[in-house]
């Protein structure tokens, strides 16, 4: 049923207007305390965040400065290891005095004679290829780009007796190198050199030879 | 409609839906209302409130600050729900009548009205707030009559400015009739059809509403009231008003019946006889009034008459007034005292409702809007 209102219709309009406006007035307002409410909140959290994150990158730089010592003292600790096994090999091995007796042992007769002979130990990297070319006397370190020397990966144990001496026929010398072939404690036996010459209408075998005395083996 | 969707989702939810605050600005105070729609769908009441005025009715209504405090003081001391109320101008800033109009060729019901609202008001139209209620169409349907109100805009929008400020928000603003028609159809529950008139009695203006089923008929305002009664009674006796009215509400008017006779046996039985032969003249008036709108009102039902009459307000409170009334007119007259009593809880007693609440009639018709199914 129609009922009486006198509430003018532009009033009524003016209120809605001002209710709308309230109403959009408060909703911005709730929207702009939501986005500042947001804003404050991710730049607390994004603070706290590089907080971390700068905390974990310290501890990371930390941890690979540590892992860089480790790895340096590391690699110092194998290198002073291999030092040491070097240097016990170098200490150890076969005794000069039972390399004496084993030439001595060889020598039989006297036919043949040293005139000079030197004794040597060291260290030798240990590298197949080039040790078969090359006689496997010294120590070849290869060089890097600083021209610091490289440490190599294996070493070995090198003794050797070089002799220079004179036997009166080769026979004798052959005899006195297949003597010392034969002993357990001579690795090898190289003829570096041999000649013939006259002493006093004698001839004589000049030679040079080298002797590798078997050792532990490789170390490292 | 939407709204009786709403109400109707909440009776069916069996949740207690408040209804707006009926607000009605009296001569003497601010008298406030509010139902509530039962669990059952029956309308009870919620709070009410009546706070005099500072000062009169025109410095209170009309400046915010001073509506401010009234409304604060109501609010304060009783459970009112929301701030949604309906309201109505006072009496004095309103003016009802009943506009007869043809419609011309091409005239809308609206333009007619119009047009014959503005030959009858000082100034121009739009000066105006109008609204109107349509009756039906006479014989020759062309004839049409309307009930219209009319206010002055400034004093309108200055009302529900000072409303808003403070703190209310007005649903409607209609006129006191229409809350009266609401009121009675409430509580009388009129059968379909019937005719019924109201008295609704002022301090110097008194109000005729004829109501037919759900429709208001009639609105019409005559010189009557208790103020001017005491003021007879003043002239002619010599009394006071205070009084006057106190061996009014003392001793009745006339023989009166009921529970009256033997309180009447114990004073002077020259007191009631006299104050009605003193005023028995005005009450001749007022029945010449309600005589002519009897006419009106069987014109406009076709014959149907006015089956009775309510009294409210002032006059209605004051012992025998029914009795001469009814007297006079030869209609069973009821008397609304309290128009609360209708809507009180079962659980509510008399110590904790109060007495009699004749003051809040038109509140209580405005909270009626929207909640009953009178409207």
């Amino acid at each position: 049923m129609a009922e009486l209102d006198l509430i003018p219709q532009e009033y009524r309009y003016w209120l809605w207007q001002l209710d709308w406006l309230k109403k959009s007035a408060a909703g911005l307002l709730a929207i702009l305390l939501l986005a500042v409410g947001g804003y404050v909140y991710l730049d607390v959290t994004a603070a706290t965040t590089q907080q971390k994150l700068r905390a974990l990158q310290q501890q990371k730089a930390i941890t690979q400065q540590q892992q860089l010592e480790l790895e340096q003292l590391s690699s110092r600790k194998d290198e002073l290891a291999r030092q040491w096994y070097l240097l016990s090999g170098l200490r150890g091995g076969t005794s000069v005095e039972s390399i004496l007796a084993v030439i001595d042992k060889a020598l039989l007769d006297q036919q043949v004679w040293f005139l000079d002979w030197q004794f040597a130990r060291a260290g030798q990297a240990a590298k197949p290829k080039q040790r078969a070319k090359n006689t496997g006397y010294f120590v070849v370190a290869t060089g890097n780009n600083k021209g610091e020397p490289a440490m190599p990966d294996r070493w070995q144990v090198d003794t050797h007796i070089t002799i220079k001496g004179q036997a009166l026929d080769h026979a004798a010398f052959s005899g006195f190198v297949q003597r010392l072939l034969k002993q357990p404690q001579i690795a090898d036996v190289k003829v570096v050199k041999t000649a013939l010459s006259r002493v006093n209408d004698i001839n004589i075998v000049d030679f040079d030879i080298a002797i590798l005395v078997n050792n532990t083996g490789a170390t490292g | 409609m939407l709204n009786q969707l709403i109400s109707s989702f909440k009776k069916n939810t069996g949740r207690v839906a408040y209804g707006a605050i009926g607000v009605e600005p009296s001569l003497r105070s601010l008298n406030f209302v509010q139902l509530a729609s039962q669990p059952n769908g029956e309308p009870g009441i919620n709070a009410w409130a009546s706070v005099p005025y500072l000062g009169d009715r025109e410095t209170c209504i009309y400046a915010a600050k001073n509506l401010q405090r009234v409304v604060k003081q109501a609010f304060s001391k009783n459970n009112f729900h929301g701030r949604r109320v309906n309201t109505v101008l006072p009496a004095s800033d309103l003016k009802i009548m009943s506009v007869s109009y043809q419609l011309q060729a091409g005239q809308s019901e609206v333009q007619a009205i119009a047009q014959r609202v503005a030959e009858r008001v000082e100034g121009v139209l739009q000066d105006y707030v109008v609204d109107y209620l349509p009756l039906r169409q006479q014989e020759n349907k062309e004839k049409s009559t309307a009930i219209v109100a009319i206010a002055r805009r400034e004093r309108v929008i200055a009302y529900l400015e000072c409303l808003r400020k403070a703190g209310l928000k007005v649903d409607c603003l209609e006129i006191g009739p229409a809350s009266i028609k609401r009121l009675v159809a409430e509580m009388h529950k009129p059968q379909e059809g019937e005719t019924v008139l109201v008295i609704n009695f002022g301090q110097r203006r008194s109000y005729l509403s004829i109501i037919s089923g759900r429709r208001l008929l009639f609105d019409e305002q005559i010189a009557f009231g208790e103020a001017l009664l005491l003021e007879k009674l003043e002239q002619v006796l010599g009394l006071s008003d205070q009084l006057s009215k106190t061996q009014i509400m003392q001793h009745g008017l006339g023989d009166d019946d009921g529970d009256n006779k033997v309180y009447c046996d114990t004073v002077d039985p020259e007191i009631p006889s006299t104050i009605l032969q003193v005023l028995k003249p005005s009450f001749m008036q007022l029945s010449e009034s309600v005589r002519r709108a009897l006419v009106y009102a069987v014109s406009e039902t076709r014959g149907d008459p006015v089956t009775t009459i309510f009294l409210l307000g002032s006059v209605a409170r004051w012992r025998g007034a029914n009795k001469v009334v009814s007297d006079l007119l030869g209609i069973p007259v009821q008397v609304i005292t309290d128009p609360l009593i209708r809507f009180r809880a079962s659980a509510d007693t008399a110590a904790t409702f109060g007495e009699n609440h004749p003051e809040f009639a038109v509140a209580t018709g405005l909270a009626l809007r929207g909640l009953s199914a009178h409207g």
